[in-house]
């Protein structure tokens, strides 16, 4: 945030931004008059209900399918700007990979390296870079793996040092760079989602600026800046976790009894489903 | 008293060194960084593509040996070579050499960037049906040349059946592709089903086209369905050659557009692929290739879908060197095929694309059957 406020002051624009923008696919209104920003130096967090229009809004705003209204990062029309000069600006993690051959983990991961404008964005010895990436996904030692060797996670976890690779640096020439991270940790064991979730929490904190859609609410609690729910392709809050966050916006929008809790020590929020078991039809209160 | 294991079985446990050669392909620094495994096989390449080139020029009737003609050809005896070997070396030989390198070349370069292009290993000029529009454009001009397009015919002069080959080619991949993109997306499966109706209707109309046909028109047309670089002069070179050259030499620089695209269209994109303009270039580069070998040497087939693979299986897919390694060896087998093709039925020929089938064929199901583990990952 302060980051944000220091780059405002100095008269640069530095975000991500979206007004009224909407997807149509057939007849069918996906995502309606979706205004946002994200901040640089912010991990913000992308939630709601399964069919939301969370996995819509990322390909918006990768630049992968159509939209009106208007979506800006850094000043860029991503509706028409350059396949490279978005790929300066930001990575996007995709939800699943399949591979048409037999790369290891290493050329993959240096694919993020090796394509359009990354030698001269990233000052390093990119070979460094690449087993640097492996490393903070703990995956040391996996580079000459065969990817299709590996589980699911392992693979998500391959693809996510690839993208840290192709922004590298969170900050370029005063830009903030962005990552897109669509459900990063949907495949990964607890220590692995703390892990992931750190490193996009850590590389905001350098300047950098994470887009992240997420189904865990206590991870989107503990790591995010600030959080977007949408509901039926709108957005049905927007702002600080404690503010969206609440008992009865998510009542509302999962359509389910949920009931936020606060942490003792520390002011820190906990959804817990377990309070809701009671309320369910044929689930009594002894077999919690 | 506790039991001891005996001596072998803990050797045995702690790893045998060794395992030779093979074991260092699988574990050692080829595995760990195969961009040199890469160039030492680049670089053996082009060795044995001299040696072949050599061979391919000193073997067939007339004994004009290599070392002839190494002697010759450097200006250390050129009174080596009688005006007989001269003639049959430099007017013959030589012509046909050059050109089964431009064609195996362009066979598999083409088949190399379908595959990654299309995303899939099946995908080749031959089997899409890219092969049979080229084959149709080039029997229109054959049959009809000298009646209905004459023309056109007479306009292009020897450049009409070239020209004509690439534009069904590239019309048949146009059509594939308009066929088998929605939505900006390429599906894979649409692609193989079309390409195989557009071959078939393509092999319809030129089965017409032979029906029509009189005898020397279809002596010319088997000739082409079977494939062969018999009859090949500088007059063909120069028609065809420009085109694989350029292609050939555009290639290197599809080659990390297409490693991206290995991940797929969209994630190629973020990326910073121009993935549709690359869609674009690399499906007309492909089309101009293919045209272009099929005009002047008929269906050649195999050659584009096996080359590819066994460097994958050698190498890796890395597109920075299976492109250049796919050309080399391409142009290698070419050659090889063409001279066993010469020589084992001597003094009569067999069609090359029957040497490059019965060859390539049973070799190709021998390495798949080895690396299956790898190809079905």
């Amino acid at each position: 945030m302060d980051i944000a406020a220091e780059a405002q002051h100095f008269g640069i624009v530095t975000m991500l931004e979206t007004k009224q923008l909407s997807v149509q696919l057939g007849s069918q209104a996906i995502l309606e008059n979706i205004t946002f920003t994200a901040q640089p130096g912010q991990f913000c967090a992308i939630i709601g209900p399964n069919g939301s229009g969370k996995t819509t809004l990322m390909r918006a705003l990768s630049g992968d399918i159509a939209f009106t209204g208007e979506a800006r990062l850094h000043g860029l029309n991503i509706a028409n700007a350059n396949a490279w000069e978005m790929a300066m600006l930001r990575a996007v993690l995709p939800q699943a990979s399949n591979l048409s051959f037999p790369f290891t983990v290493r050329e993959i991961v240096r694919l993020g390296l090796t394509t359009g404008v990354a030698e001269e964005t990233n000052p390093s010895d990119p070979i460094q870079i690449s087993d640097q990436a492996l490393n903070h996904v703990d995956l040391e030692g996996f580079g000459s793996r065969f990817y299709q060797e590996l589980s699911g996670g392992e693979q998500q976890r391959v693809q996510m040092a690839r993208v840290l690779c192709q922004v590298w640096q969170p900050v370029l020439q005063g830009k903030s760079r962005y990552l897109f991270l669509d459900e990063p940790i949907s495949s990964l064991d607890i220590k692995h989602q703390i892990q992931i979730m750190g490193i996009a929490r850590a590389y905001a904190a350098r300047g950098g600026a994470v887009l992240a859609i997420l189904h865990d609410l206590n991870l989107t609690a503990m790591f995010a800046d600030a959080v977007v729910l949408l509901d039926h392709g709108r957005v049905f809050a927007q702002g600080r976790p404690s503010d969206v966050l609440t008992t009865e916006n998510l009542s509302q929008v999962y359509q389910y009894p949920l009931a936020v809790n606060t942490t003792p020590k520390k002011p820190s929020i906990f959804v817990l489903p377990h309070a809701a078991t009671t309320q369910l039809p044929g689930v009594s209160e002894d077999r919690v | 008293m506790a039991l001891r294991e005996p001596a072998s079985v803990s050797v045995y446990r702690s790893g045998l060194p060794g395992g030779g050669l093979r074991h260092y392909l699988a574990t050692g620094i080829f595995r760990d960084n195969r961009s040199y495994l890469a160039k030492l096989v680049i670089a053996g390449l082009v060795m044995l593509l001299i040696g072949v080139f050599l061979f391919s020029l000193a073997s067939g009737a007339s004994d004009a040996s290599v070392w002839r003609l190494i002697l010759a050809m450097s200006g250390i005896a050129p009174d080596q070579l009688d005006a007989l070997d001269r003639i049959v070396v430099f007017d013959i030989r030589f012509p046909r050499a050059v050109l089964g390198m431009l064609i195996g070349a362009s066979l598999a370069v083409s088949g190399a960037v379908m595959q990654g292009l299309f995303r899939n290993p099946l995908a080749d000029p031959g089997i899409v049906g890219v092969s049979a529009g080229a084959g149709l454009g080039a029997v229109s001009f054959i049959v009809l040349g000298s009646t209905t397009l004459a023309p056109i015919a007479a306009v292009l002069g020897i450049y009409a059946v070239p020209l004509a080959a690439f534009a069904g080619g590239a019309g048949t991949t146009f059509l594939l592709y308009r066929v088998s993109t929605r939505h900006g997306a390429t599906s894979v499966a649409t692609m193989l089903l079309a390409g195989i109706a557009l071959g078939a209707m393509a092999g319809a109309f030129s089965g017409v086209l032979v029906f029509w046909s009189d005898d020397n028109q279809l002596r010319d047309l088997t000739f082409w369905g079977l494939g062969s670089l018999a009859g090949a002069t500088w007059t063909k070179i120069l028609a065809a050659g420009p085109i694989i050259l350029a292609v050939l030499v555009a290639t290197p620089l599809m080659a990390r557009n297409l490693n991206a695209m290995a991940l797929g269209e969209a994630p190629a994109r973020h990326l910073g692929v121009p993935v549709q303009r690359f869609k674009n270039v690399a499906i007309i580069a492909v089309a101009a290739s293919t045209g272009a070998s099929v005009a002047v040497s008929g269906g050649i087939g195999f050659v584009g879908i096996v080359v590819p693979h066994l460097l994958r299986l050698l190498i890796g897919p890395d597109h920075r060197y299976l492109l250049p390694a796919s050309a080399l060896l391409g142009a290698i087998l070419l050659l090889l095929a063409d001279s066993i093709a010469r020589q084992i039925v001597a003094p009569a020929e067999l069609p090359i694309g029957i040497v490059t089938a019965a060859i390539g064929a049973p070799f190709f199901l021998w390495i798949l059957l080895r690396k299956r583990s790898i190809l079905e990952l």
